[in-house]
C-alpha cells in the first residue's frame, strides 16, 4: 500500500513537472521593429566567401564561421548597432553599471526562447561564461575578458539577472558582453564530459545547433550552401506585433571567387553582391536596366600601413646599424609619410573607390575615430625638405645619401597574396625613387611575413593590413608597447620612447575610465600621437560598396554592418 | 601473375613510406606554421597561440611530428584538422564523391574525343580537318583552365542560357525526384567537366595522333596493305593495338588524378571537390590535412601504374609478368 502511495506521489510529481515544462513561455520583453511593415515570406540568396571550419562559435578563429553564425544563428547579451555602431541591448533588455565603473548589472530579457524551444535564462549566461573562462577551450573570447591577467567574477542574482564584478574600473568590459551566448541544455553534459572543443564541427546534425538569433541552420554542404530557415520562436517582432524575421528562408552560396560571386548576381540569382572598386563602373552602368541599386558606403575597417623597423634586436642591425639610425629619425619618417600619394594610390589600386587613412582607428568608427591628427598630403617638395632637416643630401645623378655619405636603401616587404597591397607597395616604391632612395619592393609569401614581424625581426619596412573594430581597447595587444603585435618593436620590457610611455599610459586610462567622453579624449590623444611619431604610416581604406536588388527592402546598408546586420527585418517584394 | 602482383604491392610500402617522408618534410621546411594566421589577430594573445601550438603538438621536433603521424596512420588514424577540428577522414568523406564524378565526366569526355580524333587526324593526315584538330589542340593546350571557365561562365550569363554558373547542384534539389536530381547534377557538371576535359583532350590527341603515325609507317603495315588486307582491319585490328600500348600508361598517370581535385577550376565554378580545399589546407599548413590529400594522390599514382602496366599484358601478348 505504501509502495502504490509512493509510486501515484512520483506519477502525479511527473505529471506536474511535465505541465510546468509545458506551460506556455510567454515573451515579456520583446523588441518592436521601427521600419515600415514588410511582408512575410521568401528566400533571401546571398554569397558567403569560404566555408565554415566550425560551428562551434566559441572556438571559431576565421570570419568564414563567425560570418555564417554571429548575430544570425547566436546572439550576445549586448550587441552594435549596425549604422550608429554603438552598443545596444540585444538578450539583455538593460544594463546598468555602478559608480566606481565595477559592477554590471545585467536584466536579460524575459521569455526569450531557444529555436528549440527551452527558454533561455541566466543559467545560460553564467554557464557561456564557464566556457569563456575555462583554460581547456582554446577561445581567443577568454583573452579580451582578462582585467590584469583575472577573469571578472560572474553570477546569477535571479533567473532574469546577472552581475559582472571586476577587479578594477574596466570600460572595454562592455564591448566584451557582446560575446555569443551558448545553450546549456545541449552543451553541458558535453562540457562536462571535457568534449566542448569537439563539438558542434561541421558534420554536426544541423538540427543538433540551437541559438536564439533570426535563423537555424538547416542544411550544409560542403563547398556549396548553407541553408537557414527563420526561427519562428525569435524575441523581436514587426512593428504589428508578429513575429520577426520576415524572410522565410535564406541561402547562402559558398563562392570563394570574386568573378563568380559578380556572376551569380549578373545571373539574378543573388540579392546583393559586395563590389570591388575596378568593377564599379562596370556595376554602374548595369544598375537601372538590371534593377539594382549601387551603394557606396564609405571606407571599410581595414586599414594597410607601412611599419618601420625600430626594433634595436633586429638581428642585421650588427651589418648594418645606419638603418636603425634612419628610421629612428622622425624627420626621415615624415618624409617618407609626405611621399605616400594617397590619391594614386585610390585611383590605381582601388579604381577611385576608397578614402585615404589618418588615423590609427578604423576610418567608419564613428565613436572613437579622430579626424584632426596631422596629415601628411602628398608633397615630395616638403618630404625633400624634411630629409634636409635630417642632414640628409643628393648627389648629382640625384641618389640620396645620409649625413656619413651611406647610400638610403631599404627593402620593402609586403604579402604576395593580395593584389592590392602589391598595388600600394609599387607606388609607394615608385614616389620614394622620385626622392632619390634605392628601394627594393617584393611581396613574399604570407607566413614568412608573419615569423618576421613575430619572431625573426630582420626585416625594414613591411606593408601589411589589420582590420579594426569599433573598440579601441581590441588594439591592446598592438599598441601598447609590450604587446606582441606592437609590430615595429614588440614585447618591449620598458617602454623605449616617451610617446610609447604615454601611449601604454593613455590605454590604461581609456581602459579605466567609465564614460565614453572621457575615453575618447584619451584616444583622441592617442591618434595624435601615432599620426605624429609615425612608428606606422597609414594608406588609403578601399570603400564598401554593395550592388542591392531593389525588391530588398527595409535595408540601412553600412561599412560596418553591410547589408545584413539587420536581416531580421529585411523583407523581399513581389 | 599472382607473385607479381604480390611483388608489386610489397614495393608499394617503402615507396609510400618515402613519400610521406619526403612531402611532410618539405611542407615543415616552408616558413611558418599553421598558427601563423592567428599571430596577426589583435584579438588573439601569444598565451592563447602557446596554448595551441602545444595542443597541435606543433612545438615538438619534425621527426616526432612525423613519427607521431605515421603511428597514428598505421592505426588507421588520419588525424584531425586543426582547422575543422573534426577527424580528416570526414573532411575528405564529405567531398571525395564529388571530386571523383567531376573527374570521371572530365576523363570519359577527354578520352571519348581524344582516341578517335587522334586516330582520324592519323589516318587523314595533312588534310583539313587534321589542320584543324590540330590548332584546336593548340588553343586547349594554350588556355588555362580558369579563363576558360570563366569565359564558358561569362557566355552563359551574357546570353542568359539556362545553365547554373556555380556549384553541383540547385537549390530545389531536395525536392527534386530522382531523375531530376540527376539531370541537375549533370547540368551544373557540364561547364566545370568539359573545361577539365578538353584540357586533356588537346594533348591526349596529340599523343594518339603521333603513336598512330608512328606505327602506320612501320614495315608491318605496308604488309599487311600489300597483303591486301581491308584499310579498316589494319587501322582497329592492327595499328591500334599497338599504337595504344603508351597511351595505357598514360591512362595509368591519369588514373591518379581521379581524386587529386582541379583547385582552380573548382574555385572559378563553385564545385565542392577536394581541390579546393587542399589547395586551403597546403597553404594554410593544417598538415594532416594536406598529408592526407597527398597520400590518397599518391596511393592512387601508384594503384594506377600498377593498373596500367596490368592493362599492358592483356593488350600486348608479347608482355607477360612471370
Amino acid at each position: 500500500m505504501k509502495k502504490r502511495i509512493f509510486i501515484y506521489l512520483i506519477l502525479f510529481m511527473l505529471i506536474f513537472a511535465t505541465l510546468a515544462a509545458a506551460q506556455n513561455i510567454s515573451l515579456q520583453d520583446p523588441w518592436y521593429s521601427k521600419k515600415e511593415q514588410g511582408k512575410y515570406g521568401g528566400t533571401l540568396i546571398s554569397t558567403l566567401t569560404g566555408d565554415p571550419k566550425t560551428f562551434n562559435i566559441l572556438i571559431a578563429k576565421e570570419t568564414s564561421s563567425t560570418d555564417v553564425l554571429a548575430g544570425y544563428i547566436f546572439e550576445g547579451l549586448l550587441t552594435r548597432n549596425g549604422v550608429t555602431t554603438e552598443l545596444e541591448p540585444e538578450l539583455a533588455k538593460e544594463w546598468s553599471i555602478s559608480e566606481d565603473g565595477k559592477v554590471y548589472t545585467l536584466k536579460l530579457r524575459r521569455g526569450v526562447q531557444w529555436s528549440d524551444g527551452v527558454e533561455f535564462t541566466a543559467d545560460d549566461v553564467i554557464f557561456t561564461f564557464d566556457l569563456i573562462s575555462d583554460q581547456q577551450i582554446p577561445t581567443s573570447s577568454r583573452d579580451v575578458m582578462l582585467i590584469d591577467a583575472e577573469f571578472p567574477e560572474y553570477k546569477k542574482l535571479d533567473k532574469y539577472t546577472v552581475q559582472f564584478k571586476l577587479a578594477k574600473s574596466f570600460a572595454p568590459f562592455l564591448n566584451n558582453l557582446t560575446a555569443p551566448i551558448l545553450p546549456k541544455h545541449k552543451l553541458y553534459s558535453i562540457w562536462q564530459a571535457g568534449d566542448f572543443n569537439k563539438v558542434w564541427g561541421i558534420n554536426t546534425e544541423p538540427a543538433e545547433i540551437v541559438g536564439t538569433g533570426p535563423f537555424k541552420l538547416k542544411e550544409y554542404k560542403p563547398g556549396e550552401r548553407i541553408i537557414m530557415v527563420k526561427n519562428n520562436l525569435y524575441w523581436r517582432k514587426d512593428p504589428a506585433g508578429k513575429t520577426l524575421p520576415y524572410l522565410e528562408n535564406w541561402v547562402r552560396i559558398i563562392a570563394d571567387n570574386q568573378e563568380t560571386k559578380s556572376l551569380l548576381f549578373e545571373k539574378g540569382q543573388t540579392h546583393f553582391l559586395a563590389v570591388r572598386g575596378i568593377d564599379y563602373k562596370r556595376f554602374a552602368s548595369k544598375a537601372d536596366q538590371n534593377d539594382f541599386t549601387l551603394v557606396n558606403a564609405g571606407p571599410n575597417f581595414g586599414t594597410d600601413f607601412l611599419i618601420f623597423n625600430l626594433n634595436p634586436r633586429n638581428p642585421k642591425l650588427k651589418e648594418q646599424p645606419w638603418k636603425l639610425e634612419w628610421f629612428n629619425n622622425i624627420h626621415f619618417r615624415k618624409a617618407i609619410a609626405y611621399a605616400f600619394d594617397k590619391q594614386t594610390m585610390i585611383s590605381q589600386a582601388m579604381a577611385g573607390q576608397g578614402t585615404p587613412q589618418w588615423s590609427p582607428v578604423s576610418s567608419p568608427n564613428k565613436v572613437y575615430l579622430n579626424q584632426d591628427v596631422k596629415k601628411y598630403p602628398f608633397n615630395l617638395e616638403k618630404a625633400r625638405q624634411e630629409l634636409k632637416a635630417a642632414k640628409f643630401y643628393w648627389d648629382d645623378s640625384g641618389k640620396l645619401y645620409d649625413q656619413n655619405d651611406r647610400r638610403v636603401e631599404f627593402n620593402i616587404l609586403t604579402y604576395a597574396e593580395n593584389n592590392t597591397i602589391i598595388s600600394l607597395m609599387n607606388i609607394i616604391a615608385s614616389d620614394l625613387r622620385n626622392l632619390g632612395m634605392k628601394i627594393n619592393a617584393s611581396p613574399i609569401e604570407f607566413n614568412k611575413l608573419v615569423s618576421k614581424l613575430d619572431n625573426e625581426w630582420d626585416f625594414d619596412t613591411i606593408i601589411i593590413g589589420l582590420t579594426g573594430g569599433v573598440e579601441p581597447h581590441s588594439g591592446s595587444n598592438v599598441w601598447p608597447s609590450n604587446g606582441h603585435l606592437h609590430m615595429w618593436n614588440p614585447r618591449q620590457k620598458n617602454p623605449a620612447t616617451e610617446w610609447e610611455a604615454r601611449i601604454d599610459e593613455l590605454f590604461r586610462l581609456g581602459a579605466a575610465a567609465t564614460s565614453i567622453k572621457q575615453r575618447q579624449k584619451y584616444y583622441d590623444e592617442f591618434q595624435e600621437i601615432i599620426a605624429e611619431k609615425l612608428p606606422v604610416i597609414y594608406t588609403v581604406v578601399p570603400n564598401s560598396i554593395y550592388a542591392v536588388r531593389n525588391n530588398l527592402k527595409n535595408t540601412d546598408i553600412t561599412a560596418y554592418g553591410g547589408v545584413i546586420w539587420n536581416i531580421y527585418e529585411l523583407y523581399l517584394e513581389d | 601473375m599472382k607473385t607479381y602482383l604480390i611483388r608489386r604491392v610489397l614495393v608499394l610500402i617503402p615507396l609510400l613510406l618515402a613519400i610521406s617522408l619526403l612531402s611532410f618534410f618539405i611542407m615543415q621546411l616552408s616558413p611558418g606554421n599553421y598558427l601563423d594566421q592567428l599571430r596577426l589577430n589583435p584579438d588573439i594573445s601569444s598565451d592563447l597561440i602557446n596554448r595551441l601550438e602545444s595542443e597541435y603538438g606543433l612545438n615538438q621536433n619534425i621527426f616526432h611530428q612525423y613519427l607521431h603521424w605515421l603511428w597514428q596512420l598505421l592505426h588507421g588514424n588520419l588525424g584531425e584538422s586543426f582547422s575543422y577540428r573534426i577527424p580528416v577522414t570526414e573532411v575528405i568523406g564529405s567531398r571525395i564523391a564529388n571530386t571523383f564524378i567531376l573527374s570521371l565526366a572530365a576523363m570519359i569526355i577527354a578520352w571519348g574525343l581524344a582516341i578517335p580524333l587522334g586516330i582520324y587526324s592519323a589516318t587523314h593526315r595533312y588534310s583539313i580537318t587534321d589542320n584543324f584538330l590540330s590548332s584546336f589542340a593548340f588553343i586547349g593546350l594554350s588556355i588555362p583552365n580558369f579563363f576558360f571557365a570563366l569565359i564558358l561562365l561569362f557566355l552563359i550569363v551574357k546570353y542568359s542560357l539556362p545553365l547554373p554558373v556555380s556549384g553541383m547542384t540547385d537549390i530545389m534539389h531536395d525536392f527534386m525526384s530522382p531523375t531530376e536530381q540527376l539531370l541537375d547534377i549533370l547540368r551544373h557538371l557540364l561547364v566545370p567537366a568539359v573545361v577539365l576535359g578538353t584540357a586533356s583532350t588537346a594533348s591526349l590527341m596529340r599523343q594518339m595522333r603521333g603513336q598512330m603515325l608512328d606505327v602506320i609507317n612501320s614495315d608491318y603495315i605496308r604488309t599487311a596493305r600489300a597483303k591486301g588486307l581491308k584499310e579498316r582491319t589494319i587501322i582497329y585490328h592492327h595499328a591500334l593495338r599497338n599504337a595504344l600500348n603508351p597511351m595505357i600508361t598514360l591512362f595509368g598517370y591519369q588514373l591518379s588524378s581521379l581524386l587529386s581535385g582541379a583547385a582552380l577550376t573548382e574555385t572559378v565554378t563553385g564545385w565542392p571537390g577536394l581541390g579546393k580545399m587542399m589547395l586551403t589546407a597546403v597553404r594554410g599548413k593544417d598538415i594532416y590535412l594536406a598529408m592526407a590529400g597527398m597520400m590518397m594522390g599518391s596511393f592512387m599514382l601508384v594503384i594506377g601504374n600498377l593498373i596500367s602496366d596490368l592493362l599492358l599484358a592483356l593488350n600486348d601478348p608479347r608482355i607477360k609478368y612471370d
